[in-house]
């Protein structure tokens, strides 16, 4: 563990600017990478599935244009965002709302680890026996925003901690960006607020890329010699490949019509097709062995 | 209320397996005078503060407990994780042996517990996990909590789980047709028939009491079967106790299908019912 003073030449820059910025950061792993461009990615612990899904694919795109993720290490979206991050072989750096000795959540300690191994750095302004509360949890966002040039938040219910980032980042004047959020998800409410107040939309990288005047790589014209990136460009292309339009057996088809992106429970399913449930419940797993549908949390599915 | 709807569908009992039933409940003392033979399987629902002790049997002179009283009928466990977790360990000898054998100073005693365990439970503290009605309240640690009330052990050696959603009023007041208790337990006996003659020579009534071997030889799969449950060993993460779990329950499904061979229908509908070992649970 290092420990980083204000004074001192490595503390990050950009820190140093915020309204009180932390006297002294705790850096576990590599503290270098402090001072790189990052973008915050944040949001709801309690998310859906749609949120899973864009933290992931903005978590792996940015860290494609070559830039780091800073988030929480909460569960939820910053799990997400940090995983996204570690699937392109991305630094991403974690701020702790407690000390080292308190790992909180106690589930991401795997990726506690795999961040650190990843070359990628968890930082705390606390000493390591402090204990987590939601002050300092309140306290934390502000360096999660201070450490990036943009926070872009994925999802977040009407009153929470992800509002709290929102405002420190707009104090720290900074970009903050939403992605759209449908107005039945109860998760949307606190974006769909922010972007009334001024946040910016993204639909996708490039408009973070734009806003924050970075040069957008285009992935195709990577030079061959670079081994790393050109692993990255492959499985790239394998994404594009895989959303195109998937084959869907005929006798899967009245299934696959019935269900969407919401939550589908097989009974529901059976009522509309109007079969035993147990020639339902067996063509779902088939289904779901294929990676056409997934089952979520209270026997339902959705499509992918 | 579904549970205690499972008497109502279980196969008629058989002319020994009555003796053995009649047996055990007069040895308990608790045979009425009147009942010179007991003709219904039994069922047996302990309220979740049953000691250990009560509940596998015990005493100076060791007398037969819940799970013996529940010999070839239903145990019934409602909430689960409300049961002391050191009462509900003690079933699990039981129910991989199908036998238990208490010992005391007095005497040592061994009694059959041929028994269907059927337990109930909430997905999280407040109930509402996964609903689409309500939104659960729980933090993760608190579901975290609950689940880990119940051990992986005990969890292995329960074959079906399924998971059920609220039922809405204008469900409950439907006039749709459904299969009635009288024609599925047709269904029933006519599979469990089935499975008498088949494993005849070997002493046993049922799929469940299959040994490793037996399984190897009546629970064949096909080459696309074994490629299915590869896919889902690996895609789901179900640990590998599921695995004769899932084969079994596959063939009760082909027998209840009337079929000589497990399919992959049968063996997807098996993999089907295994929700609680999936990831999701834990890390949504």
């Amino acid at each position: 563990m290092k420990i980083i003073n204000i004074e001192d030449n490595n503390y990050p820059e950009q820190l140093r600017k915020i309204n009180k910025p932390p006297k002294k950061l705790y850096v576990l792993g590599d503290e270098k990478i402090l001072s790189n461009k990052c973008i915050a990615i944040v949001g709801s612990r309690n998310c859906t599935e749609y949120g899973k899904k864009e933290a992931l694919r903005f978590a792996q795109e940015l860290t494609l244009q070559g830039l780091q993720i800073t988030s929480g290490l909460a569960i939820g979206i910053d799990t997400f965002a940090h995983t996204g991050c570690l699937n392109e072989d991305g630094k991403t750096i974690a701020v702790l709302g407690c000390g080292f000795n308190h790992l909180y959540p106690k589930e991401n300690r795997e990726l506690f680890n795999k961040i650190i191994n990843n070359g990628g750095a968890i930082v705390s302004e606390y000493a390591p026996i402090l204990e987590p509360s939601s002050d300092k949890f309140r306290q934390r966002n502000r360096i999660v925003c201070g450490l990036s040039i943009a926070t872009l938040i994925i999802e977040a219910a009407a009153r929470s901690g992800t509002s709290i980032t929102a405002r420190y980042t707009m104090e720290q004047e900074k970009p903050v960006f939403c992605i759209p959020n449908s107005l039945e998800n109860n998760k949307g409410v606190g974006t769909n607020e922010l972007l009334k107040n001024g946040a910016l939309l993204a639909t996708s990288v490039d408009d973070i890329l734009q806003k924050c005047n970075l040069p957008k790589i285009n992935l195709d014209n990577l030079p061959k010699e670079n081994k790393r990136i050109n692993k990255n460009l492959k499985k790239v292309k394998e994404k594009i490949v895989k959303e195109k339009p998937i084959k869907i057996n005929k006798e899967y088809k009245e299934i696959y019509n019935i269900l969407t992106d919401k939550p589908t429970n097989p009974n529901e399913i059976c009522k509309a097709l109007k079969q035993n449930i147990s020639e339902i419940n067996s063509k779902l797993l088939l289904m779901e062995m294929e990676g056409i549908i997934k089952k979520v949390a209270g026997n339902s599915y959705i499509r992918i | 209320m579904m549970a205690k709807r499972i008497p109502t569908i279980l196969p008629d009992l058989s002319f020994e397996e009555a003796l053995e039933i009649t047996k055990i409940h007069s040895v308990a003392g608790i045979l009425p005078n009147e009942v010179p033979i007991i003709t219904t399987r039994p069922f047996r629902a302990p309220h979740h503060t049953v000691s250990s002790v009560s509940l596998v049997g015990g005493g100076k002179v060791p007398k037969p407990g819940e799970i013996s009283l529940a010999h070839f009928g239903v145990l019934f466990l409602d909430e689960l994780p409300e049961f002391n977790k050191t009462t509900l360990e003690v079933m699990r000898g039981p129910l991989e042996d199908r036998t238990v054998t208490i010992s005391r100073v007095n005497a040592t005693l061994t009694y059959p517990s041929k028994f269907m365990l059927i337990a109930s439970m909430n997905p999280c503290p407040c109930g509402y996990y996964g609903s689409s009605e309500k939104e659960c309240t729980c933090s993760e640690q608190a579901i975290t909590r609950y689940m880990s009330k119940i051990s992986g052990p005990l969890l292995d050696r329960i074959d079906i789980h399924i998971e059920v959603t609220p039922v809405k009023y204008q469900k409950l007041d439907s006039e749709e047709k459904v299969e009635t208790s009288e024609e599925i337990r047709k269904r029933v006996n006519k599979a469990r028939k089935l499975q008498f003659d088949r494993y005849k020579k070997y002493n046993i009534y049922s799929n469940a009491e299959l040994t490793p071997s037996l399984i190897e030889k009546y629970c064949k799969l096909d080459k696309k079967g074994k490629q299915l449950l590869k896919t889902s060993f690996e895609k789901l993460g179900l640990s590998a106790r599921a695995h004769g779990r899932i084969l079994k329950v596959a063939r009760t499904i082909a027998d209840l299908d009337g079929k000589e061979n497990i399919n992959v229908k049968h063996l997807a509908e098996a993999i089907q019912y295994r929700s609680l070992d999936r990831k999701y649970w834990k890390n949504n």
